[in-house]
């Protein structure tokens, strides 16, 4: 493991796609519309104010930043900066905050979710940046010196940095540099003819890749105009696809499914209505297009490769596991599995070759580039490759939770529960929801008096709410075998 | 109408929104403890959000855009209540 990683980690790429964007971001929250010499204008402000405030090169800063124009600003003040932004969901409470800084070594936290007054309550000192047009973002330094704050990082200033739960159920920090970051955002632009016509309307998270990767890059480089809502409203939703002129909508299942619910008989959807970070089920395709006329889309990536694979263009509706072909110019292969009796013929680990492949993970050693041979990335899902060069996914390794499209690491929910008082044992896993999502549920061991309520408060000051557990089931005893292992047919 | 009525209503509009799910335990409406929160029901945020669109439906009330996630009601009882006082406030 090599912090002097042969990959080109350089922000270029995407600053130069800032400096020649040519389009518009309009906030629907506050009916505002924001140009690209004003966003530019706006970053250059953040960027000054960050420096005034000892934001210093090198340095990594979680990046807690909700959708609209003041993302984009604030992303690019960070980058210009030559600092490497850590993104984080905008939900995140001030708790979680302070934990990944201290884990993964960020000495700085903005935001725009909490004052400077709120941030203050986790942080060393901390300031208002004015980043006009009526937005501000709190800005705070972290205590470094604590015990639990991680020194060992290494240096690497201008790269993006997502959490992901990687392959094996720990979080991790995928590196996605400039250069990759480009490359999925052109693939994504190719594979769904996007161009500065387009209107995007903007409602997943642009902290999680896939807001990231469609809403930002993407438009960036087409220079289209994105609309955007902070956070996703059915109603406000609807609204927007029938008052704006939206020619792309980047979706989950679930707001499909919600907005199938809120939306009028009549209303208009755009040609391109696009599902990812969940499997879309066959129920929820069905009832859109039936409501709709339209099929929509699925697409599917992972944090590591970016986007991969959309279908957008394919003859045959796709939907459950058939996530559609790879972008060109991507390549996915089948990797055998080993002792995998029991799968059929045929199925293996997918595998995937994209020059928008991550640099690596981050570790205190180093950058970890151990999991890219050749440019060729293998995911922890399991699937196989028909006839019509569709992936069709089957099952995965990987133990995280999909909830609704935001990953969760089961490990890091325990260690938040085991912490608490009173449970002497934990085990979070995924249960079904009927939408084809998954929740997350919580078995835990505790005396017949304990208080799960108060347990579900604890929960939710320090996990953002996609990761609190929808149910906790307390039991004498977490079900273990004799060697200490999670007896999965005995959860309840 | 009256509270009660209401509250069966918002009952009946939740169990068929929990009976959707395959594996729900749900049969009858009447299982549902009009006292018991949300959270204890293993209701999540796109149940709840759902449940939140067909109520405005059904009631012609505007809920969802006027109220922080916050200051929703936890339990049936509490939602028969907001919903009688939204309809009567017009």
């Amino acid at each position: 493991m090599s912090h002097s990683t042969t990959t080109d980690l350089s922000p270029a790429p995407l600053l130069d796609a800032f400096e020649t964007f040519n389009g518009r971001y309009i906030d629907l929250d506050r009916e505002l519309t924001i140009d690209a010499d004003e966003l530019r204008s706006m970053s250059r402000s953040i960027h000054a104010a960050l420096v005034a405030a000892g934001l210093v090169r090198n340095e990594r800063v979680i990046f807690c930043v909700g959708n609209g124009p003041q993302f984009v600003a604030a992303f690019f003040a960070v980058l210009s900066s030559d600092a490497a932004p850590l993104l984080v969901h905008c939900d995140t409470p001030p708790a979680e905050l302070l934990r990944y800084a201290r884990e993964f070594g960020a000495r700085k936290i903005l935001t725009d979710s909490y004052n400077a007054e709120t941030l203050a309550s986790i942080t060393a000192s901390t300031h208002t940046v004015d980043a006009g047009h009526g937005y501000s973002l709190a800005f705070g330094a972290v205590d470094d010196s604590h015990a639990d704050f991680v020194n060992s990082f290494p240096a690497l200033g201008g790269v993006p940095l997502h959490p992901t739960s990687g392959t094996t159920g720990r979080p991790k920090i995928a590196i996605r540099h400039a250069v990759a970051a480009v490359a999925e955002g052109r693939q994504y632009a190719d594979a769904m003819e996007i161009t500065a016509e387009d209107n995007l309307l903007c409602v997943v998270p642009m902290t999680h890749g896939y807001g990231y990767g469609t809403c930002m890059t993407t438009a960036l480089l087409r220079s289209a105009t994105v609309y955007t809502i902070r956070k996703f409203n059915p109603r406000s939703t609807a609204r927007a696809l029938t008052q704006h002129p939206i020619t792309a909508f980047f979706a989950t299942p679930a707001v499909l499914d919600l907005l199938l619910a809120a939306r009028k008989p009549d209303d208009p959807v755009p040609r391109r209505v696009l599902s990812a970070g969940a499997p879309l089920s066959t129920r929820t395709a069905t009832r859109f297009h039936e409501a709709t006329g339209q099929w929509a889309m699925p697409l599917y990536g992972t944090t590591e490769t970016g986007g991969a694979t959309v279908a957008y263009g394919v003859a045959e509706p796709c939907m459950d596991a058939n996530i559609g072909p790879p972008m060109p110019p991507i390549e996915a292969a089948i990797r055998p599995i080993e002792d995998a009796d029991e799968l059929e013929a045929g199925l293996g680990r997918v595998a995937l070759k994209t020059p928008a492949v991550m640099a690596g993970y981050l570790r205190p050693s180093g950058v970890d580039a151990s999991g890219i041979e050749d440019g060729w990335f293998t995911t922890g899902d399991i699937g196989y490759i028909d006839e019509r060069g569709c992936i069709n996914l089957a099952g995965r390794e990987s133990e995280f939770i999909n909830v609704f499209g935001m990953k969760v690491v089961p490990s890091e929910v325990e260690s938040v529960i085991a912490a608490y008082p009173g449970v002497t044992d934990v085990k979070v896993y995924a249960g079904k929801h009927r939408s084809g999502s998954e929740i997350v549920k919580a078995c835990i061991a505790a005396a017949e008096d304990f208080d799960v309520a108060a347990l579900r408060q604890h929960c939710q000051e320090q996990l953002i709410h996609y990761k609190r557990p929808e149910m906790i089931i307390r039991l004498d005893a977490v079900p273990r075998s004799p060697l200490g292992k999670i007896i999965k047919d005995q959860l309840p | 109408m009256d509270s009660s009525s209401t509250v069966q209503e918002v009952r009946a509009i939740l169990a068929a929104i929990l009976q959707e799910d395959e594996t729900s335990e749900i049969r009858d409406a009447e299982q549902l403890d009009v006292d018991a929160r949300f959270a204890d029901m293993g209701i999540n945020s796109v149940d709840l959000m759902e449940f939140v669109l067909r109520v405005e439906d059904r009631f012609d009330v505007s809920l969802l855009e006027e109220l922080a996630p916050e200051d929703l009601p936890e339990t049936l009882a509490g939602w028969g209540e907001l919903v009688d006082k939204t309809a009567a406030a017009g």
